[in-house]
């Protein structure tokens, strides 16, 4: 208790306070249940046990964040079962949809990316898969299945995808994630022989080959016609075992790199050269390996300024009887492994990390790390090793240095199979929820309890230079007191899920206005001034802003 | 193998007589010459009995031989550096007390110095000597057993096998021969036969804790980690010298499952057993380490740096911890220690080309990184 006091007392934080009263709590979950693979300990193959993620987007443009969960074959021989789509009433109520929006989607599906590929005003989606991936084009409300046309459906064992702008030509380019070839028999995908720590376990991802990730240049037409060009593999690296993907500006020379965890092999920083070259420099830039020199089992990543140096941290959660990873970002691509020092490292060892966020939970204004555990071992249990197939939900508070406390409390929910994690505002009140998938059952929903502290809310949407999405922005916050907050907006992130791109601050125990600074990809600036309890949306070029108040205490919604 | 010296030199010393009158002699030299009182080296003790063994006849010294064997093998120069003048002036005195020992037909004595000179003496010699001891039909327990020994040393399985089967038949009663037969299965890897060796001799004398120990370790083998743990913790938990080494692969195991308190007890137990456990004292540190306890760590690691100077790992731990505590100097220092003992050592290797890449020397960090 004294050093989680000690660590707040930093001028621009709130006062010490350790957190008490749990950050989330579980509101009623939609009508989804995974059917990733045979249920529970009659997983038999690693195809099964790496679950769905879940997206948030606008399905119908009216500003509440409506919900994509990706399914997957339950190994029964009826094939896949169809992923759904829930719309959101803004208050916590989901209601099935997928019917309604056209979507008929039966494929193995894993994860989904987000992002207007049109550049029509309104989220589309990119749906990994075992298999044939699928584009779908958002036609007012209506989900169309478009990825043969443009030439946009990978057929490997994709995970996580990202749809954005690497060529800075304005419109989303699409990198997937692809994990390992399937081009094994049935026999070999259920091999025996494989052991974790001495116990019999499911194989892979080693003793399977690994395939190459892939990267698309997106041809839009002035007339609207979506046409994605797949580009050469060599331009992305050898092959690898990839799970999480980010989409940042590492290096700070104003295009978007890539970063790739990549299972039990060195995780890749791939920089971005221009025309959609690029190259790896993970292991020069501190981000490939694990302390100690080692590949790593990476699953998800985040990214965001965590220790108050405005220069963003990359955080990658890793296998069981291993530690998550933080590196401390240096600036100029250059990075430190602190997640011993950090206080992130030691405490993961027993969990198995997949999903991850930065989300400022408790609106001290410091980026705090929320994840979703599971092991991908169903018999782990009958083994005499520290750990558990169904996990906890893990967070760690930050004391805006960078120092983390777990955070027990902060999920009042039981331990899951946990797999994908999505962040964004589901209730309009300015706070970060979150949805958690896991492997077996309904998704989680987990509600922000903080209703009374103050926030700022920003949406961006780019210029045709930025991209609408503006991946790649930085926006600083300046409280009167001289304060200083940066946040950028990342592509991709957690694991084979996509959250919102809406920035949050929160405000702490201020209750007064805020100057906010934009730093568009494209290089414009744009300086506004923003009350507390407030979400502005902030187009690119665009004198207007758009501002909703958001409900405050005891205020009538 | 020192162990097994001091059983032969147990043995030398059943069977010695005279050497009064030898170090008398040494006391009046000394009181003549008016000498400093810095006691001879070992060198100089060895020299003179040698001489007086030339001069006086070995059966005048031999109690000098017994005594200079046992300071030998205490003062461990055999291990670390070799002595060449003192292993020639050992191995004079052992040919000419098994010389002795033939003439006297003095069987007993023979084996032993047999066996004395195979271990830490002129072994080809020794063996020869024991081997024909051996041949003999009325060979005793103890030189069956030693020439067991000298065979598994010498990687001669099967040797070594038969003769603890013969060296059972003559006292079935000890427990000895089943230890040293399941020894020697072990290291065939025979693990289920090296198994129920060690359970005969834990039948014969449940109290066996070199018995116990091992068949430890051969459960581990077995993949019955369980059992291994259990065995481990029962002999952590006593005084025999096993003890220490119980409770270090207790630790390890405890750290595979991952019980990294459970760990850490074990650990510490194996230190305070023995504070000169360079493993104990590297594991414990390394432990320490991944539970972001650096302070702890640090003395453990610097403990085991210096028991196992060539040892890479605690110096690469203590590079890390320098390093993440900001010490650029001192990490840069330490890493570059671990790749001296080791030039391909992984982590020091890869924190290295960080450190010095954080130092804006990418240059000189592409060496470390290209061989990684």
């Amino acid at each position: 208790m004294t050093s989680w006091l000690a660590a707040c007392c930093v001028a621009w934080l709130c006062a010490p306070q350790a957190p008490t009263a749990p950050w989330f709590v579980e509101r009623p979950a939609p009508a989804f249940v995974d059917h990733h693979g045979r249920v529970g300990l009659a997983k038999r193959s690693i195809t099964e046990v790496n679950g769905g993620g879940v997206g948030l987007f606008d399905l119908e443009g009216d500003g509440d964040l409506d919900l994509f969960f990706a399914q997957g074959d339950p190994h029964d021989g009826s094939g896949p079962r169809p992923s759904q789509v829930f719309r959101n009433d803004g208050a916590f109520r989901f209601e099935d949809v997928t019917t309604a929006c056209g979507l008929d989607l039966a494929i193995d599906a894993c994860g989904v990316a987000v992002g207007d590929v049109d550049d029509d005003g309104d989220d589309d989606l990119y749906v990994t898969a075992i298999g044939d991936d699928a584009l779908l084009r958002n036609d007012g409300g209506k989900l169309v299945r478009v990825d043969g046309a443009a030439g946009a459906s990978d057929p490997l064992w994709s995970t996580s995808a990202c749809l954005c702008d690497l060529d800075g030509d304005g419109d989303l380019d699409l990198y997937v994630c692809n994990y390992l070839a399937l081009d094994e028999t049935a026999d070999s995908l259920t091999r025996a022989g494989a052991t974790f720590r001495g116990m019999p376990v499911l194989a892979g991802p080693l003793g399977f080959n690994a395939v190459p990730d892939r990267l698309y240049r997106n041809r839009l037409r002035e007339d609207g016609t979506l046409r994605f060009e797949p580009i050469d593999d060599a331009a992305i690296g050898p092959p690898a075992f990839a799970l999480g993907l980010l989409a940042l500006d590492a290096d700070g020379d104003r295009d978007l790199d890539l970063y790739v965890a990549n299972d039990s092999q060195p995780n890749q920083l791939l920089r971005n050269d221009g025309d959609l070259k690029f190259v790896d420099i993970g292991l020069e830039a501190g981000v490939a390996l694990g302390a100690a020199g080692n590949a790593q089992a990476g699953m998800g990543v985040a990214a965001g300024d965590l220790d108050g140096d405005r220069v963003d941290d990359l955080f990658v959660t890793n296998f069981s009887h291993d530690t998550n990873t933080l590196y401390r970002g240096l600036g100029g691509a250059a990075f430190k492994d602190t997640s011993r020092t950090s206080g992130l490292g030691p405490p993961s060892f027993a969990h198995l990390g997949f999903g991850c966020a930065f989300v400022d939970a408790d609106l001290d204004g410091a980026l705090d790390v929320v994840i979703a555990n599971g092991h991908v071992y169903p018999n782990v249990e009958a083994s005499a090793l520290q750990t558990s197939y169904r996990q906890p939900l893990t967070a760690f508070a930050n004391d805006g240095r960078g120092r983390f406390k777990p955070f027990g409390a902060a999920f009042a929910t039981e331990p899951c199979v946990g797999r994908g994690l999505a962040v964004g505002d589901l209730d309009g009140d300015g706070a970060q929820d979150l949805v958690v998938t896991r492997l077996d059952e309904a998704p989680l929903v987990l509600g922000n309890t903080n209703a009374t502290t103050a926030r700022i809310v920003l949406r961006l949407i780019g210029a045709v230079r930025s991209g609408r999405d503006a991946i790649g922005a930085r926006v600083t916050l300046e409280l009167e007191d001289g304060t200083r907050r940066v946040r950028s907006i990342v592509g991709g992130g957690s694991f084979q899920s996509a959250s919102a791109r809406e920035l949050v601050f929160g405000l702490c125990e201020s209750d007064a206005s805020a100057t906010l600074t934009v730093d568009w990809p494209s290089g414009a600036s744009r300086t506004l001034t923003a009350e507390p309890w407030t979400r502005s949306t902030l187009t690119e070029g665009v004198d207007a802003i758009e501002r909703v108040v958001l409900p405050r205490p005891g205020s009538l919604r | 193998m020192i162990a097994a010296v001091a059983l032969v030199v147990a043995a030398l010393a059943f069977v010695q007589d005279g050497g009064r009158a030898a170090t008398a002699r040494l006391q009046d030299d000394a009181i003549e010459a008016k000498a400093p009182p810095t006691p001879p080296t070992l060198r100089e003790v060895g020299q003179g009995v040698l001489e007086r063994s030339r001069s006086d006849g070995f059966a005048a010294v031999r109690e000098d031989v017994a005594r200079f064997v046992d300071d030998v093998i205490a003062a461990n120069v055999y291990e670390s550096p070799p002595d060449i003048v003192l292993g020639d002036v050992l191995d004079a005195l052992l040919e000419q007390q098994i010389t002795l020992a033939a003439a006297l037909q003095d069987h007993e004595l023979m084996t032993s110095t047999a066996v004395a000179l195979a271990l830490v003496g002129s072994g080809e010699r020794g063996v020869a000597r024991l081997e024909a001891a051996v041949a003999m039909h009325d060979a005793t327990f103890a030189c069956v057993l030693a020439a067991g020994h000298v065979r598994s040393a010498r990687d001669d399985a099967n040797g070594a096998l038969e003769l603890y089967e013969r060296a059972s038949a003559l006292r079935p009663d000890s427990s000895l021969p089943w230890h040293d037969r399941g020894a020697t299965l072990g290291r065939l890897g025979r693990f289920p036969q090296a198994l129920e060796a060690f359970d005969a001799a834990l039948r014969i004398d449940p109290t066996n804790a070199g018995a116990q120990f091992n068949r430890a370790i051969v459960l581990e083998k077995l993949d019955r980690a369980g059992d291994a743990e259990q065995a481990y913790r029962t002999l952590a938990s006593g005084d025999t010298p096993y003890a220490p080494r119980a409770a270090l692969n207790l630790g390890t195991i405890l750290v595979r499952r991952g019980d990294r308190e459970g760990a850490r007890t074990a650990y510490e137990r194996c230190v305070e057993l023995d504070p000169d456990s360079a493993s104990g004292r590297h594991n414990l540190g390394a432990l320490l380490v991944e539970l972001g306890e650096d302070a702890a760590a640090k003395p453990h690691l610097e403990r085991a740096a210096t028991l196992r100077p060539n040892d890479p790992r605690p110096l690469a731990l203590l590079g890390q911890i320098a390093d993440d505590a900001g010490d650029v100097e001192t990490a840069e220092r330490h890493l570059r220690a671990a790749l001296r003992c080791d030039p391909r050592f992984q982590s020091a290797r890869y924190r290295l080309a960080q450190l010095l890449r954080r130092s804006g020397r990418a240059e000189a960090a592409k060496e470390f990184e290209d061989a990684s």
